[in-house]
């Protein structure tokens, strides 16, 4: 203490005072382990309004170590200044724009005796807590692009083919037309392949799960070149690559060149999305061709029609629509048997046409289909006719015929992208009941794969005693935790309690606990909501005794589920 | 003198100030003792369970640990569970083959804001030095329980658990 006081007064005053020092310094030491007492939101509670502020009421005043708010992409939204400390209340300022999603309270503080308290807490805004469809607007953004994106290509492949089958077939090379149809075609053909990578690329965003920005980035490209959606885009880019070149070139050279410009871009179309990789795949992916085939051969000949009745004679071209249509019923017949029997292995019956988005989609797109026959036969039976007699009113009537239906073609191809978006009835058939997304970017054996993907299993050990642990469906959300534990000999452990601690730590929050209720049988269960995605640890503490706990360990990866 | 109450008071002040840490957790005053001695292992009891009152303690006494004997407690009712040793142990002229495997200390109302102890002799086994016999306890309270009984797995201490139980580590024999 102080050496300036005279040495008898120092023993008199120091002693006391020491003590006293000494009781004042070590008095909140003595404090116990702080306990959090009340959290604001509630764990796992759902709220319809974003709170502007969270608060952690602990029995102590407590030293803030790591307290945050994220989202559940996993990005922190609170700012590193955001917490207050108001005794032993820590006071947390959330962003004013919350969007609706689940979030997780993740804190870390120290108590007076320096030991650590953390954990997390859960909670959801204008969703269950935990329930997330990640990034609504984002995946919403991207299937609606995806989906323009997708019916722009099948347009334009469909006429860059069709237009070749129709110089091959119908015109034959010679036809002067045949130079008025290149430019338009080789148009059709930049914007089929345009759109074919820009396909690729909304295959790895909706894949990744992430927003239309992320398509300047380099990842997601990647990841959509790995698809199916990379290998279709990639075979189409060749057929019409060969359709130009069939344009180009002269004599039977270029018509095999457009031959076979049409034959791969049909194969493009096998290549990828739900009605070529419905099972039996034998089937379904030779009918797929046949369909887009066929389908081309009539898009693609619409517009040519119209030339040639603009620009040939009327005798040259009731010729041409003539032969056109010869080839188109027999075409048709083939396109609508192809049709008829994908539909039925996409939909597996009559009453799933109602039940379904798929179904109703498919209803607006045969109620298209029909309108279009409607239209072809009266091309056929009465305007093709009264052509060739003559008048330049017939061959107006006729090409406001064709122009009707090439916009009925519009409204098919756009229903025929939009299947993408819902998934069909025999996948929902497969996947008992749960409804995950089908979407038209899965790999061919997909639907196999996905049979044996639905939560996660494990068998851990420690010391005599064996746990077996399962996680369903281990997707974001809500999963179910089930245990099962056995003694030495595998004779059935009733535990008294069971808690389970999960942790992300990657993510860095602290870990969320879950007591599990124990059954008679010895099987724990619980429900937690996971709201991120990738690498959980799961402690599994089991209580066999009053006096002793078990803890098991293991780690299992959750999967993104997207929303239809 | 002064002097001397200075220092024997710095020195109790600092023995007090360097166990503090400890406090927060159920634990034993005295950490270390020679293998085969005779121990007074003294339960420190800190804080009850989210702030309410501690209502029972209950020891489960490891295998190895004989004779015990636990010290009662007024306005505790003090109970004692027997229960065969897994061996035979030297004791004096005997051979024990059974003793105290649980004592507990029930009925009792201790409150959040005091401090109690609750003691029980024993005589620890013999076993090499650096060994750590853990005594696990339930504190029962008003609302809630803490089960100071997780036994820190090789490699770890118990620093890093949250509800270790307390220890005591044998040093060499006398």
């Amino acid at each position: 203490m102080a050496p300036y006081f005279p040495v008898a007064a120092t023993r008199l005053v120091a002693a006391p005072l020491l003590a006293l020092a000494l009781c004042i310094f070590i008095a909140p030491v003595v404090w116990a382990h702080a306990v959090l007492l009340e959290t604001s939101p509630e764990d796992g509670v759902r709220l319809d309004v974003a709170p502007r502020e969270a608060w952690l009421r602990f029995n102590e005043p407590v030293n803030p170590v790591a307290v945050r708010v994220l989202d559940a992409s996993g990005e922190t939204v609170t700012a590193p200044d955001a917490m207050a400390s108001d005794g032993e209340t820590l006071r947390l300022a959330l962003p004013d724009d919350l969007k609706e999603g689940s979030y997780i309270l993740s804190y870390r503080v120290t108590s007076g005796d320096g030991h650590p308290v953390a954990g997390s807490i859960v909670f959801g805004v204008g969703t269950a807590a935990g329930i997330v469809t990640p990034d609504l607007t984002a995946s919403n953004g991207i299937a609606i692009a995806a989906v323009v994106v997708r019916a722009l290509h099948f347009a334009a492949l469909l006429a860059t083919a069709g237009g070749g089958l129709f110089i091959i077939l119908v015109l034959g090379h010679r036809n002067p037309v045949k130079d008025r149809l290149t430019a338009a075609l080789c148009l059709n053909a930049a914007v089929a392949a345009l759109t074919a990578m820009l396909g690729i690329g909304l295959a790895g965003a909706n894949l990744q799960g992430t927003s239309l920005n992320s398509l300047l980035a380099g990842s997601v490209w990647q990841t959509g070149l790995a698809t199916s959606v990379g290998i279709a885009g990639l075979i189409a880019l060749c057929g019409l690559l060969a359709s130009m070149m069939g344009l180009a070139l002269k004599g039977r050279a270029g018509t095999a060149s457009l031959l076979v410009g049409a034959l791969l871009t049909s194969a493009s179309l096998a290549t990828t999305g739900h009605a070529a990789t419905a099972p039996p795949e034998w089937l379904s992916r030779p009918l797929v061709f046949v369909h887009g085939l066929m389908g081309a051969y009539w898009v693609g000949s619409l517009w040519p029609l119209i030339v040639v009745l603009r620009t040939t004679p009327t005798a040259e071209s009731v010729d041409v629509v003539r032969r056109f249509s010869r080839l188109a019923v027999a075409g048709v017949i083939v396109l609508v048997i192809a049709g008829m029997a994908l539909s039925f292995i996409q939909l597996g019956g009559p009453g799933a046409v109602v039940t379904t988005s798929y179904g109703w989609v498919w209803l607006v797109k045969i109620s298209l289909v029909i309108v279009l026959l409607v239209l072809a036969v009266l091309n056929r039976q009465r305007l093709t006719p009264a052509l060739a007699e003559g008048g330049s009113a017939s061959r107006r009537h006729l090409d406001r015929s064709i122009r009707a239906e090439l916009g009925v073609v519009a409204g098919i191809i756009v229903a025929t992208a939009s299947f993408g978006l819902t998934p069909p009835p025999r996948a929902l058939l497969v996947q008992e009941g749960a409804l995950e997304s089908h979407h038209h970017e899965h790999e061919p054996d997909a639907v196999e794969k996905q049979e044996g993907a639905h939560g996660y299993a494990t068998i851990v050990t420690a010391g005599e005693r064996t746990a077996i642990i399962e996680t369903d469906p281990a997707h974001l959300g809500r999963n179910q935790v089930k245990a099962h534990i056995t003694g030495p000999g595998g004779s059935v452990l009733t535990p008294l309690e069971v808690t389970i601690d999960l942790a992300h730590p990657e993510a860095r929050i602290e870990p969320i606990s879950r007591t599990l209720s124990v059954s008679a049988q010895g099987t724990a269960t619980g429900d937690v909501d996971l709201p991120l995605a990738g690498h959980w640890t799961l402690t599994l503490n089991v209580l066999v005794s009053d006096f002793e706990k078990v803890v098991f360990r293991t780690e299992f990866v959750v999967q993104k589920a997207r929303g239809p | 003198m002064k002097h001397a109450c200075t220092v024997a008071l710095g020195a109790a002040l600092f023995c007090l100030a360097g166990s503090s840490a400890a406090l927060a957790h159920a634990t034993l005053e005295t950490k270390e003792a020679p293998a085969s001695s005779f121990y007074k292992a003294v339960i420190r009891i800190g804080h009850g369970c989210e702030g309410t009152a501690t209502t029972s303690i209950r020891v489960q006494i490891p295998e190895g640990v004989i004779a015990v004997k636990p010290m009662p407690k007024p306005g505790w009712e003090l109970t004692t569970k027997e229960g065969q040793y897994a061996q035979a142990y030297d004791y004096y002229d005997e051979k024990l083959t059974k003793g105290v495997t649980e004592v507990s200390w029930t009925g009792g109302n201790l409150p959040d804001a005091w401090y109690d102890e609750f003691v029980f002799r024993a005589r620890l086994p013999d076993r090499p030095p650096g060994t750590v016999i853990h005594f696990p306890i339930v504190q029962q309270c008003e609302k809630g329980v803490h089960r100071w009984i997780e036994i820190p797995e090789p490699g770890k201490t118990a620093d890093d658990y949250k509800e270790p139980a307390p220890g005591v580590t044998l040093t060499a024999k006398p």
